[in-house]
């Protein structure tokens, strides 16, 4: 092989190993994967193998990039450390030569894959190739990077409701030129602030840049979560208040969410019901009855999104546990903390089960009171209560043998609350056949028994684990 | 006779197939300053974990001042201080805060102690102020020390606490142990690798060795045995190089 090839292999292993080690096996098999689902689908939808086959190849292609994207950028970025770009300089030229081959053929393929379709290739290159700029500039060290980041989820919106007219412009040859152009330098723009050469800036904006990379994956997003300023000031308040107290239960609680979290998200709460309650006579004022009519009847569904806020938050405290295992130590000899294993389980057991219960009330609140300011009718109303107790059972998930197990709970955590929910929902239905009972409210109270019972199963076995502290240690 | 402080009694700990700690015996008794010494790896960590009851063991029983190290009593905890080889010191809070955030936590804390040392060790208000995340790694082991010395401990457990400080700050940590501890009689549990340290501070060493405490004794007397030996070996071509430094003594016990 010869020498440019041969660097381009192997930057591209390295980088995709630095995230995952079998990142691109993963990559590949989830885009085969996607391929042949969308295009078995299709098959079954649409007559034509051909089309189906282009569906296919389109649905492949975009898990590639979008996956591919997800590695490699925050992968590479971390291989061009400042020492590196200075001493390694021909491992930045290769990392920027990749990324610049990368983007061309994403939006090529893509331009050409959408030939034969309702949309103009012109206009999917133009798209594909900002939407990877923009993705660029948000993963990258530049000041630029919030406003990126803040654009990144409309980017997509605003190519959807361009105004036929732009479009046009854009499709044509001068237009399309002259956004190429446009293109072309922003995006070399971007990969000079997407790969610094070293120097003083370079070190001094590495911290933030591996904070923002760290924040990609859901375990570095609940291991460092961000803290506002009016949330520092509470938590050192917060702080204050408990030290002088000589509240052993509450001090405890500073190793799990030292980001104040309960007052922070009780805050964001409040300002989401004022902001809904705010909103609404603006559009009685404004809008059709049908469309009034339509958001009554429809918000719980959006406010039914908010239920799963809890479950973040139960994450964030798991992760927050796993990364102060030395603070425990210190924590566990202070002799304010009950000395028995069973009596220190069940005082941390006790307030992350207080912590949860609060969390839980002020979601379920908060989505309430969306639905009521929408105007919804007492039975959605009653309905959205029931759904929020579904939600119960996830409160056990906060007592475990913290020895044995640390780190977020991940997918068996969100599996349990599904299938919970869906346990109990059947319970409502079997009730509303045999016995004619309405099937939410059973539901509800199926919900809330089982939580009672998981609680209780799980507090007394908290007696006979050893103690929590430091997390993971017998894992 | 003196009552050991601590007292561990055939204590194995193995992770995964290795073994760390191999039916270890060890006793400490009141007011002894013990330097404890042993390779990377050797398992002088996890054997002050064990000891602290920080660490399960699987085998074995460790006992603090009479008690079960698993069930210590708040009276037994209030005298125990403990410097991590790590220092894991709530990086989010301030020294000021993380400071305030133990004295609650101790029935018994000398303020003016604290007061003075954070003085003495160059931390001013504007430090003082400072996310702790954001110290270097010289000044968290000093706060970590300073932590540590805050309850005024009785039995003073120390995981390598220099190995991030400057030689000044080696020298006022090592004036502040034999002035303020040592001479208040705490009992001293010392790891480190900065061999020269140990020698002014510790008058007895324990070297770990195989899971095990493979030689204990006094400074001066184990670099005199050690001379000795040597000196009774046989022929000429056979006779080794004798230790005369404690560095020769870690090397020839340890390897």
């Amino acid at each position: 092989m010869i020498a440019a090839p041969k660097d381009l292999a192997l930057v591209w292993r390295a980088a995709l190993a630095v995230r995952h080690p079998y990142a691109h096996a993963w990559v590949c098999f989830l885009a085969l994967l996607a391929a042949l689902c969308v295009g078995a689908l299709a098959l079954l939808r649409v007559a034509g193998a051909v089309d189906a086959l282009l569906y296919g190849l389109r649905a492949g292609w975009a898990v590639l990039v979008f996956a591919w994207l997800m590695y490699f950028i925050s992968g590479a970025a971390r291989l061009n450390t400042p020492a590196n770009a200075v001493l390694v300089p021909r491992m930045r030229r290769s990392v920027l030569r990749l990324m610049v081959l990368a983007w061309l053929s994403a939006t090529v393929l893509s331009a050409l894959l959408a030939l034969g379709s309702a949309v103009r290739p012109q206009l999917v290159f133009l798209a594909v190739g900002f939407w990877l700029v923009v993705l660029g500039l948000a993963r990258s060290s530049s000041p630029v990077r919030a406003v990126a980041q803040v654009m990144l989820p409309f980017l997509a919106l605003i190519l959807i409701y361009l105004p036929q007219a732009w479009r046009a412009v854009l499709a044509s040859p001068a237009g399309f030129v002259a956004a190429t152009v446009l293109l072309l330098g922003l995006g070399a723009w971007t990969l000079e602030r997407m790969f610094p050469q070293g120097g003083d800036h370079h070190f001094q904006q590495r911290a933030k840049e591996k904070l923002a990379l760290d924040r990609i994956s859901a375990e570095g997003l609940f291991r460092q979560p961000r803290i506002p300023r009016i949330g520092r000031r509470l938590y050192q308040a917060a702080l204050r208040r408990d030290c002088e107290r000589r509240d052993s239960g509450a001090l405890l609680m500073h190793l799990c969410a030292p980001d104040g979290l309960r007052t922070q998200r009780c805050l964001a709460l409040l300002v989401m019901v004022a902001g809904a309650a705010l909103l609404m006579p603006v559009l009685r004022l404004r809008a059709s009855a049908g469309t009034i009519e339509a958001v009554a009847n429809g918000s719980w569904l959006f406010a039914s999104t908010l239920l799963f806020v809890p479950l973040g938050d139960y994450e964030r405290r798991l992760m927050r546990l796993a990364v102060t295992r030395g603070e425990q130590g210190l924590v566990k000899l202070a002799p304010g903390m009950p000395g028995a294993a069973a009596a220190f389980n069940r005082h941390l057991a006790a307030r992350l089960l207080r912590a949860g219960l609060a969390e839980w009330g002020a979601c379920s609140a908060a989505v309430l009171a969306v639905v009521a300011i929408t105007g919804a009718s007492a039975e959605i109303l009653w309905m959205q209560a029931c759904v929020c107790c579904l939600t119960l059972p996830l409160l056990a998930s906060t007592l475990r043998d913290h020895a044995r197990h640390s780190g977020a709970a991940g997918w068996p955590l969100l599996s349990a609350l599904l299938g919970s929910s869906a346990a109990c929902w059947l319970a409502g239905a079997l009730a509303t056949r045999y016995l004619g009972a309405q099937t939410m409210p059973v539901a509800a109270l199926a919900s809330v028994a089982l939580a009672a019972v998981v609680v209780a199963w799980r507090w007394r076995r908290l007696a006979g684990a050893p103690h929590a502290f430091p997390v993971g240690r017998l894992a | 006779m003196n009552t050991p402080i601590v007292q561990m009694s055939s204590v194995s700990k193995h992770f995964g197939s290795a073994s760390v700690l191999d039916r270890l015996d060890w006793q400490v008794l009141p007011g002894q300053v013990i330097g404890l010494l042993g390779r990377n790896g050797a398992g002088k960590s996890t054997l002050l974990e064990c000891l602290l009851g920080l660490r399960e063991t699987d085998v074995g029983t460790v006992r603090i001042y009479g008690e079960d190290v698993r069930h210590l009593s708040d009276a037994t905890r209030a005298r125990i201080g403990y410097v991590p080889q790590k220092c894991d010191l709530f990086e989010w809070m301030t020294p000021r805060q993380m400071l305030d955030y133990f004295k609650a936590l101790y029935p018994r804390w000398n303020a003016a102690k604290v007061d003075a040392l954070l003085a003495r060790w160059g931390f001013d208000p504007s430090m003082q102020d400072k996310a702790i995340g954001k110290l270097s790694g010289g000044e968290q082991q000093r706060l970590s020390i300073i932590r540590a010395l805050g309850p005024d401990p009785d039995l003073l457990i120390l995981d390598e606490p220099v190995s991030a400080l400057d030689p000044v700050g080696r020298r006022d940590f090592l004036r502040e142990l034999i002035d303020s501890v040592i001479e208040n009689g705490t009992t001293v549990v010392f790891s480190t690798h900065i061999l020269s340290d140990l020698e002014r501070v510790a008058l007895e060493i324990a070297f770990l060795k195989n899971g095990r405490i493979a030689l204990q004794g006094q400074l001066d007397e184990l670099l005199e045995g050690a001379r000795r030996v040597d000196a009774s070996g046989g022929t000429a071509e056979r006779v080794r190089v004798a230790p005369t430094s404690l560095e020769e003594l870690f090397i020839e016990v340890t390897q």
